[in-house]
């Protein structure tokens, strides 16, 4: 790592603060809030979505018999798995002493909650009952008490998908203190009390500090399984039925793989837009960080095809009848080219990224990032749907359809997504302050050995 | 309009009435539009379904949202004698549709008929039912009936549709004054009432009024055949128990023929597969449900059947000696043979093989022909030869019966209606009652129309505003059949009684008390009714109570032949012959507003919601037609647009379109769906008419086919033998799979319920369906939604083609919730919504589901269903037909099959309050009751008496998709062919079987005792091509 740089720019440690800070000490300008109200337009137009489809029933999505879910289940675990390159980036890359992470972290994390956020909503308006859905908690009552299905995965996915989010926001906030703080220092009138109450009375002590580093080494630690357990948990959705196509043991380790190949695509399409958006990030999102990423891109897709390849392997050498007709017809069925559509777009796509001219172009990456978002979440559909819709009972086969409310609710819920995101870059360091300082510090040493 | 010169009426509402106002008349015609929304979307009646559904919709919205609708109860203030509140009462009644006769046990709860079920009493001593008998108690709640009587507001040329309401008064000062002119003619359906045939005999009689009898279906041909063979105008009655060999020319016998219940019951007794298994050979033009059930089948154009018989008889007659009643017959016959050409599609083999099993079953085969699909212009011809062989044969007096075991019910007949309309014509009749039959919809090119408006007045005595109603000038509201005294005959045996279960709905009154008005009698219905009843028979109350009325013991005698006469008329041959139909549900669409029925899937081709034209696969080959694209045809000059399908099966030659559909005043439910093939028929002939041209529009219509594969993809789902294979291994066909668990066996101390369904008897009338349908409070979802894969039904009936797409093999196999016991649906479900019971029933918990529908999607066999919209809220009168018995869903949850849990309660507290245990079989599911063939099974697994248990034991039985070890509480049994051919060899041989299953010992019912699987290798052996995939 040491031979890229990671820090642009020549920068002194005021210069860190006051590039990052300024960005959410100065009122917004016009390319932002265009942004904002465009997001928050299909954010609002969601939340209609979402409450005609409360008021009125399931049926106007395009779900049926046999297919029971679609567009919700199918975009819930796409976001899920969006969500994964949070975590990946901020514990597992941080308890590897990856330096790299630093920059992109902060906003890998902020990702990560929105993403699972966004999924969230998903399990609850997918359900016949929504204002029912209360009922997937184990929590006590007076109907008996009536308890949960502990052998359900549903009720897995409920915890580990509240697990996650929980800690996710915990680890964002809590690497979030000491730039609060900054934030406050350097902030008048009301600002400086909404920073201050949440900075949590830092004052940059060396006892916070070694709290500090003690509390995000372990909540680090913590994350640190999460990473593998909430993915292989949601695969349990799928993976403990007895449907074809679903019923597979392959799923843990291909959902993950999956979930950090799409959560490194949409941490670049975000990280290019930042760049675009906020050009003097580029010296701390520096191009190195972007090859990196997309390094593990290359690495997951190649996972994510191999397992591809796997479950036909498997399909075939099961010898049964339903899993090996469930998979010839993902490839060759009438679902074929939302199966050729995933294979090009994760297995094929990221091939580029070989080249090493285009692991560094933006434009490339950008393009890649977008294919590979597409492609990841026709993985689930194809998953859901193409499983669903010809299973053991040829009688029963049928087709699946979206419908405006699937749309609805698909861009509906980027809208939420990038609502989010655009008033985070606006209220929160987008960069951990506190972690690049060392780093530049780093930096400066070695350029002062080479010097 | 015709109310300017009409200042004599009763009642005006204001001077510019009285005066004929042109404004006001506009205005008046405005007041009586209807509903907005069947105005905007004429003719394509989505309308109003889809408006029903946005209107449940912003009812949640407003209202309800999120709460189940509360529901207020209010006890009685004086209780009738006697309802007890929470407990049925039962009655026996009768349901006739066209000439069939129902005699029925039907189910009260607080005063309203809630189901039926056959009365064992009558008939075939059976309690199943069909389709349409069980949808009749929905018809009685159904919205659309008429509630008053009602005055169309007829201009001359009686184009609009306007109307008043009108008062008894008036209409029978009306009737009473057509009455006294004296030229006032009754017609009237097949009505085998005797009572009501007697009432309407003195009432002609005293009125001179004469009556004509006319109905779609009326078989005239048949009877007369039958007169020309045997002398007596008759329809024969049949025996199918006798029947060892069938031969059916055209003759849906099991689906839509006359008597087909009875038909059913009798045929399915014939069908054990030992030596004494009946075969049934199906010579047919479509794919009818008795083709579905055939052994062996030849697909022939209407005109070739005279081709066929003529192949067949000459066989019978060089190679067995047979003779049809002498020298000169035999002349008559063979002279025509000379001119009719062989049919080509046969082969001699086939007509060697059959005509030696006709005579190897002297006295117990039968040939029978007859039906719509039959009907060409030499039908009469064709009944005549079969008559022929049946007399040659000796089946007459065996098989087949005339003279006093002959079935009465279809009175109609062609040649009244050809009568009436002559008779209006040249002014002999000036005004005309109407009574159960719909000419105006039924015969479309029979000048019945055009008669119509010759007519001073005319009154139709109606439960609906039909399309022959709205021609009249009054439209008297009739009472439903439940809702009136009521008795029927279906033939000299015995007559069905019924007593009306339920006051009047609405201001309705019945026929014949309408009748005795007129008549100036003073006596009601009721009281004619009783005092018929009571001076004919001994012992009334023990009469009525049991439904039936034995008259006289059949005698089953045979008719003489007597031959045959020479034909008038040959049947035109041409490329593409057209052949009306007739379905399962719909019949002559009668009951078209009835949404169970319209919702039916066919049971031959699973679509519902529509006709269409069924085409053979080689033709839609050759025109690039597939299922959905619309085909305008040409027949008669007349042109017909509608969507094809494409069936197996069927003859290249032939283009079939089902009865019954394309009714424009059914009600809104009804009306505009589908096209009415009428319009193709000219003097009633339904098939092998020639097909002028056959256009291609290029638009589309989606049908609602509830199920969009047909083959089995070589999966081991309905396990199909021959005779001979079944014979020798009792297994065969079917692949075991070793099975292991890791897991007990749950323990099931008390009962534990199971079903056995077999699929050899199952012939796929789907009456199980509708019955379900009646008894759960199932919901009815519309096309639209049918298109879309949600209709609801809890069981269902999969149909697979196998073999060649030119003559397919047909199964029916019925699919209901396996109560599987390790169930997949259980496992997953997050809330515990759905859960095993201590009787080993999957219970299904409506107010803890949630709705995820991770159930559905784990379930292997896909039986539940998920309410998508709330399809519950009915309102009056719909909701009187809910069975209180069984909760309604509400939007968003899951539901399926119970085994109809509630009937089990109630027989398990009924025990219990008498101290025993249930007894064997006392419990039965709707289905099971419902079905004529006797296929399910339903008991407790613990009993080794039950029925089921029987069952299980029997080799034939198999779990449906066993290798899943989900343990299915349903078995299924088999299917049966008696063909020599084998069926099994391509499943054998290589395969490497898990040999020792194969030759374990029959399942034990007991097995939850039993720990057989304990000492198994864990290993699982899926043989690599089991089934027959890849």
């Amino acid at each position: 790592m040491e031979s890229k740089s990671l820090i642009d720019g020549n920068k002194s440690l005021k210069d860190v603060t006051d590039d990052i800070a300024t960005l959410v000490e100065t009122p917004p300008g016009l390319k932002w809030l265009a942004m904002l109200i465009g997001a928050k337009t299909v954010f609002v137009f969601y939340i209609f979505i979402i409450g005609i489809i409360t008021f009125t029933g399931m049926g106007l999505m395009g779900v049926n018999h046999p297919i029971g879910w679609g567009t919700d289940i199918v975009t819930f675990v796409f976001w899920v798995g969006i969500g994964h390159a949070g975590t990946l980036i901020s514990a597992v890359l941080y308890l590897f002493r990856q330096k790299w992470r630093t920059s992109i972290a902060r906003s890998a994390e902020a990702m990560t909650v929105f993403a699972v956020a966004t999924a969230g909503i998903f399990p609850i308006i997918h359900t016949g009952r929504p204002w029912l859905a209360y009922w997937l908690f184990p929590y006590p009552n007076q109907r008996g008490p009536l308890w949960v299905n502990f052998r359900s995965p549903l009720v897995w996915d409920v915890f580990a998908i509240s697990t996650y989010a929980t800690v996710s926001v915990v680890f964002w906030y809590v690497g979030m203190v000491p730039d609060m703080a900054t934030l406050r220092d350097r902030a008048t009138g009301i600002r400086r009390h909404i920073y201050g109450a949440l900075s949590l009375g830092w004052r940059g002590r060396a006892r916070d500090w070694s709290h500090y580093e003690i509390v995000y080494l372990i909540l680090a630690g913590l994350s640190m399984p999460l990473v593998l357990s909430v993915h292989s948990i949601v695969s349990f959705d799928f993976a403990v039925s007895q449907l074809p196509g679903w019923h597979t043991t392959i799923f843990p380790p291909y959902f993950v793989a999956g979930a950090i190949f799409s959560g490194f695509a949409m941490v670049i399409t975000l990280m290019t837009l930042v760049r675009i958006a906020i050009p003097r990030f580029k010296d701390y999102i520096t191009i190195n960080h972007m090859e990196l990423m997309n390094k593990i891109i290359m690495t997951t897709g190649m996972i994510v095809g191999y397992a591809y390849a796997s479950e036909f392997f498997i399909a075939w050498y099961s010898g049964s009848v339903y899993e090996g007709y469930a998979f010839v017809n993902r490839a060759v069925g009438p679902y074929w080219w939302a199966y050729w559509t995933m294979v090009t777009c994760n297995v094929l796509v990221p091939q580029i990224f070989w080249i090493k001219a285009m692991r560094r172009s933006i434009p490339v990456m950008f393009v890649v990032s977008i294919f590979v978002n597409i492609g990841m979440w026709f993985e689930r559909y194809v998953i859901t749907v193409t499983s669903l819709h010809r299973d053991f009972l040829p009688a029963n086969w049928g087709m699946f359809k979206m419908t405006f409310y699937d749309f609805g609710v698909l861009i509906g819920s980027f809208g939420m997504f990038f609502t989010l995101f655009l008033l985070y870059i606006r209220t929160i360091p987008a960069i951990a302050i506190a972690e690049m300082k060392p780093m530049l510090s780093e930096i400066n040493h070695q350029e002062d050995n080479h010097g | 309009m015709d109310q300017s010169n009409n200042k004599s009426q009763t009642y005006w509402k204001s001077l510019s009435q009285l005066n004929g106002d042109a404004d006001f008349i506009e205005n008046l015609e405005k007041e009586f539009l209807k509903s907005p929304v069947s105005e905007a979307e004429a003719g394509t009646n989505q309308g109003r379904r889809d408006f029903f559904k946005l209107m449940a919709a912003s009812v949640a919205l407003g209202t309800t949202s999120c709460m189940r609708p509360v529901q207020k109860l209010v006890p009685y203030f004086d209780r009738p004698e006697e309802i007890i509140p929470g407990l049925p009462n039962y009655y026996s009644s009768v349901f006739v549709d066209g000439g069939e006769v129902y005699a029925t046990v039907t189910k009260t709860r607080e005063g309203r008929p809630i189901k039926l079920e056959g009365n064992p009493e009558f008939g075939v001593k059976s309690e199943s039912s069909t389709a349409r008998m069980q949808a009749a108690v929905l018809s009685l709640y159904d919205p659309d009936r008429l509630k008053a009587p009602v005055k169309n507001l007829l201009n001359s040329a009686k184009s609009n549709r306007d109307t008043v309401a009108t008062s008894w008064v008036e209409i029978d000062k009306e009737a009473k004054k057509a009455l006294k002119s004296g030229k006032s003619a009754l017609l009237m359906g097949h009505v085998p009432s005797p009572t009501t045939r007697k009432l309407v005999s003195e009432w002609a009689a005293t009125n001179q009024v004469e009556v004509y009898s006319w109905d779609q279906l009326n078989y005239s041909k048949l009877k007369s055949a039958r007169k020309t063979s045997y002398g007596t105008h008759e329809l024969p009655g049949f025996d199918f128990t006798k029947a060892k060999f069938v031969l059916s020319l055209n003759c849906d016998f099991l689906g839509t023929f006359y008597g087909a219940l009875k038909n059913q019951v009798q045929f399915a007794q014939t069908r054990t597969p030992d030596q004494n298994m009946s075969k049934l050979v199906q010579v047919e033009s479509l794919m009818s449900l008795t083709g579905t059930n055939a052994d062996e089948r030849l697909q022939i154009a209407p005109s070739e059947q005279v081709g066929f018989l003529k192949l067949l008889m000459t066989e019978l007659n060089s190679t067995h000696g047979l003779s049809w009643g002498g020298a000169v017959q035999n002349t008559v016959i063979q002279n025509y043979f000379s001119t009719v050409e062989s049919v080509p599609e046969v082969s001699s083999q086939k007509i060697k093989e059959w005509a030696q099993s006709l005579v190897d079953h002297r006295g117990e085969s039968l040939v029978i022909s007859g039906g719509a699909a039959s009907e060409t212009s030499e039908a009469t011809w064709v009944y005549q030869l079969v008559n022929a062989i049946n007399s040659a044969l000796g089946n007459e007096g065996k098989t087949v019966f005339g003279g006093s075991a002959s079935v009465t019910s279809y009175h109609g007949e062609d040649v009244q209606l050809k009568d009436l309309i002559q008779d209006i014509n040249s002014g002999k009749v000036k005004s005309l009652f109407i009574y159960d039959t719909n000419p105006v919809y039924t015969a479309p090119n029979s000048d019945f129309k055009k008669a119509m408006t010759q007519l001073k007045t005319a009154f139709a005595i109606t439960n609906y505003h039909d399309e022959t109603a709205q021609l009249c000038n009054y439209v008297i509201a009739a009472d439903h059949s439940f809702e009136t005294w009521r008795d029927a005959q279906w033939d000299n045996s015995e007559v069905a009684i019924g007593q009306p279960t339920i006051r009047p709905l609405y201001d309705t009154r019945s026929f014949e008390d309408n009748l005795l008005k007129w008549s100036g009698s003073s006596q009601t219905w009721d009281e004619y009714f009783l005092k018929t009843w009571k001076s004919k028979s001994s012992n009334w109350n023990e009469t009525l109570q049991k439904g039936v009325w034995k008259k006289s013991a059949l005698v089953q005698r045979a008719g003489s032949f007597k031959g045959v006469d020479a034909p008038k008329s040959k049947a035109p041959v041409s490329e593409l012959e057209f052949v009306a139909y007739e379905t399962v549900a719909m019949k002559t669409g009668s009951m078209n507003n009835v949404s169970w029925l319209q919702e039916l899937p066919d049971p031959v081709t699973k679509v519902c919601w529509d006709n269409y034209f069924t085409i053979s696969p080689d033709y839609a080959k050759k025109m690039k037609l597939t299922l959905g694209k619309d085909l305008e045809l040409s027949v008669n000059g007349e042109k017909l647009k509608a969507p094809v399908l494409v069936q197996p099966g069927q003859n290249n030659k032939t283009i079939g379109l089902a009865l019954g559909y394309g009714r424009t005043s059914a009600g809104e439910l009804g009306s505009g769906v589908g096209v009415n093939a009428a319009q193709f028929l000219k003097n009633n002939l339904s098939s092998g008419l020639a097909v002028e041209s056959a256009n291609i529009p290029g638009s589309v219509t989606p049908l609602a086919c509830v199920q969009d594969h047909h083959s089995m993809e070589g999966r081991q789902i309905v396990v199909e033998a021959s005779l001979g294979e079944i014979t020798k291994d009792p297994k065969s066909g079917q692949h075991k799979h070793k099975i292991f668990s890791l897991w007990g066996k749950h323990k099931y101390p008390g009962y534990r319920w199971g079903m056995s369904v077999d699929l050899n008897s199952c012939n796929g009338c789907s009456a199980c369906m509708v019955a379900c349908q009646s008894e759960n409070n199932i919901p009815v979802v519309g096309k639209k939604h049918v298109l879309n894969g949600r209709e609801m039904h809890w069981i269902r009936i999969d149909r697979y083609y196998a073999g060649d797409e030119k003559n397919p093999r047909v199964v029916h196999q019925p699919v209901m919730c396996q109560h599987c016991e390790n169930a997949p649906c259980e496992t997953v479900c997050p809330v515990l919504a759905t859960v095993h019971s201590s009787e080993g029933m999957n219970d299904m918990v409506y107010n803890r589901c949630v709705g995820t529908r991770y159930c559905a999607n784990n379930c292997p066999y896909k039986v539940r269903r998920f309410n998508w919209f709330n399809y519950s809220q009915v309102k009056f009168p719909e909701k009187l037909k809910l069975n209180p018995e069984v909760t309604v869903r509400s939007r968003g949850v899951m539901e399926k099959c119970t085994f109809c849990v509630q009937k089990v309660k109630e027989a398990k507290s009924k025990a219990s309050l008498q101290k025993r245990k249930l007894r064997t079989n006392e419990v039965k599911t709707a289905c099971q009751t419902a079905c004529p063939a006797q296929a399910i099974s339903f008991g407790d697994l613990n009993n080794p008496e039950s029925l089921v248990v029987q069952n299980f034991n029997e080799p034939r039985t198999y779990s449906l998709l066993e290798e899943l070890n989900v343990g299915p509480a349903v078995k299924y049994m088999s299917k049966v062919r008696n063909i020599s051919e084998n069926l099994n060899k391509s499943h054998h041989g290589k395969a490497h079987h898990g040999d020792e299953a194969h030759s374990a010992p029959a399942m034990k019912a007991h097995d939850s005792k039993i720990e057989v699987h304990k000492k198994e290798s864990p290993t699982e052996s899926h043989s690599p091509d089991h089934g027959g995939g890849h």
